[in-house]
């Protein structure tokens, strides 16, 4: 019971801490650096390596601080993480059959491009802006900083996981013969 | 079999449809207010230290510039010198004849210091800052916002309890009354253009303005008080056929690297 406890507080804490870093620390670092969207790497981290529930929670609680330092409507940042996990987690739920590391990549891709897109047409809605964010050249290359440090992070944290955890060990079905096994 | 795969969808649902409507009701707000309490005194410190590493890799990336611009600059101390010189000669004259007058100072208005502990990105410019203090200190919307050497560098656009954002000069609609330090003393208004530089639009053509002449806030807008450098004029856009002139003005100070700003309150 203290255990679970104890795992739930480290749970909070760590997202919080990741969010906190994603709005304070991230943004002042030199612009190729600052692309890096740590939050959406952790929801997919979750998401591939738990499973969707533990994904709605990291949603819930990085969305919620990044509401609360947000001058945009309160809950867009959770609805903008809940929506890119959902859908990542329908794409991979429908198409991807196993836990590789291409899969893995390409979920995270998946989720960084819904994420932006979501983003981004929500507040375009929202915010009255003067342009289309599909036909500025700043989305398209921030979208491709954000691609290229997302899939940095997968190799990395794929190869840490499978050093880690044996959720990632191959495993092969030995083909015996009646013979053998007697 | 249906709810128990629905169930992370259901908790969202309802955690999040909680949060959202507790935070408009307003129950939210002390809970929201203690969290940004804990957080706010290592907000300042992470982004500063970011901040850091973004100002080392700018350095090494611009050293071969490094060498050029020192020549400059002793070129730029020796006029200013001279300059000084002449202006403490003028500043001791205008402090008798204020005593003489008994005018008030005209610095006189309250400032509140405020870390940055964010920059929020949008697609046209990184020019939206977000400051460690909000309505609780006296800040409200249209303030001016100097840094450390009182050039102003932006101004408060919305504010909440304990935070504000404020916009960069070289941010597009972030407008400020300026005047140019002419001899006309050309007024103006001057808008941010790409989150680059700043543009002073509807200039007529008869004003003569010079490139290196220095614009500083008119005074004329509710909030800023006049006299506060913006930068100076860098390009003159200038077509005959043309009704209005425009100036393209550099900001004095580096927006990049802000961290410590203070807020003025007239």
């Amino acid at each position: 019971m203290f255990k679970k406890i104890w795992q739930i507080i480290l749970f909070i804490f760590l997202i919080s801490a990741i969010s906190i870093a994603q709005i304070s620390f991230l943004p002042a670092l030199p612009h190729f650096l600052s692309k890096i969207n740590l939050v959406v790497i952790v929801l997919m981290f979750s998401l591939f390596f738990f499973n969707f529930s533990s994904a709605v929670w990291v949603a819930l609680i990085g969305g919620f601080w990044l509401d609360l330092v947000s001058f945009n409507f309160f809950g867009a940042h959770i609805f903008i993480l809940f929506s890119a996990a959902f859908l990542t987690y329908r794409i991979s739920d429908s198409w991807l059959t196993n836990r590789s590391l291409y899969s893995f990549s390409f979920l995270i891709l998946i989720a960084t491009v819904i994420f932006n897109i979501i983003r981004e047409g929500l507040f375009y809605l929202i915010a009255d802006h003067s342009y289309f964010f599909l036909f500025q050249g700043g989305f398209w290359l921030d979208l491709l900083y954000q691609c290229a440090w997302s899939v940095a992070a997968a190799l990395l944290m794929f190869n840490l996981a499978g050093i880690l955890t044996r959720r990632l060990k191959p495993f092969f079905l030995e083909k015996r013969t009646l013979y053998d096994i007697i | 079999m249906k709810i128990r795969r629905n169930k992370p969808i259901i908790i969202f649902l309802i955690v999040s449809g909680s949060l959202i409507l507790l935070h408009f009701v307003g129950i939210l707000r002390p809970i929201e207010n203690f969290l940004l309490f804990l957080i706010k005194p290592s907000l300042p410190g992470l982004y500063r230290s970011a901040s850091n590493v973004n100002q080392i890799y700018n350095d090494n990336k611009n050293s071969e510039d490094l060498n050029v611009k020192v020549e400059e600059l002793s070129k730029e101390i020796a006029r200013l010198s001279v300059f000084d010189s002449r202006c403490s000669e003028i500043a001791e004259e205008n402090r008798k004849l204020r005593e003489t007058l008994n005018f008030l100072d005209t610095n006189d208005f309250e400032a509140v210091a405020v870390g940055v502990i964010s920059r929020e990105t949008t697609i046209e410019d990184n020019s939206v800052l977000i400051i460690n203090q909000g309505s609780r200190s006296g800040i409200y919307s249209g303030l001016g916002v100097v840094n450390e050497e009182g050039i102003i560098i932006g101004k408060v656009v919305e504010v909440k309890d304990s935070i504000s954002k404020i916009c960069l000069t070289t941010s597009p609609n972030c407008q400020l009354a300026a005047s140019i330090q002419n001899q006309n003393k050309t007024q103006g208004i001057t808008d941010g253009d790409l989150g680059l530089t700043i543009k002073m639009n509807y200039i007529p053509q008869l004003e003569e303005i010079n490139i290196g002449d220095t614009v500083i806030t008119s005074g004329l807008g509710d909030n800023i008080p006049r006299g506060l450098v913006i930068g100076k004029v860098m390009q003159i856009q200038n077509d005959s056929n043309d009704v209005w002139q425009s100036a393209t003005i550099e900001p004095l100070a580096n927006l990049n690297n802000l961290t410590v700003l203070s807020v003025i309150i007239p």
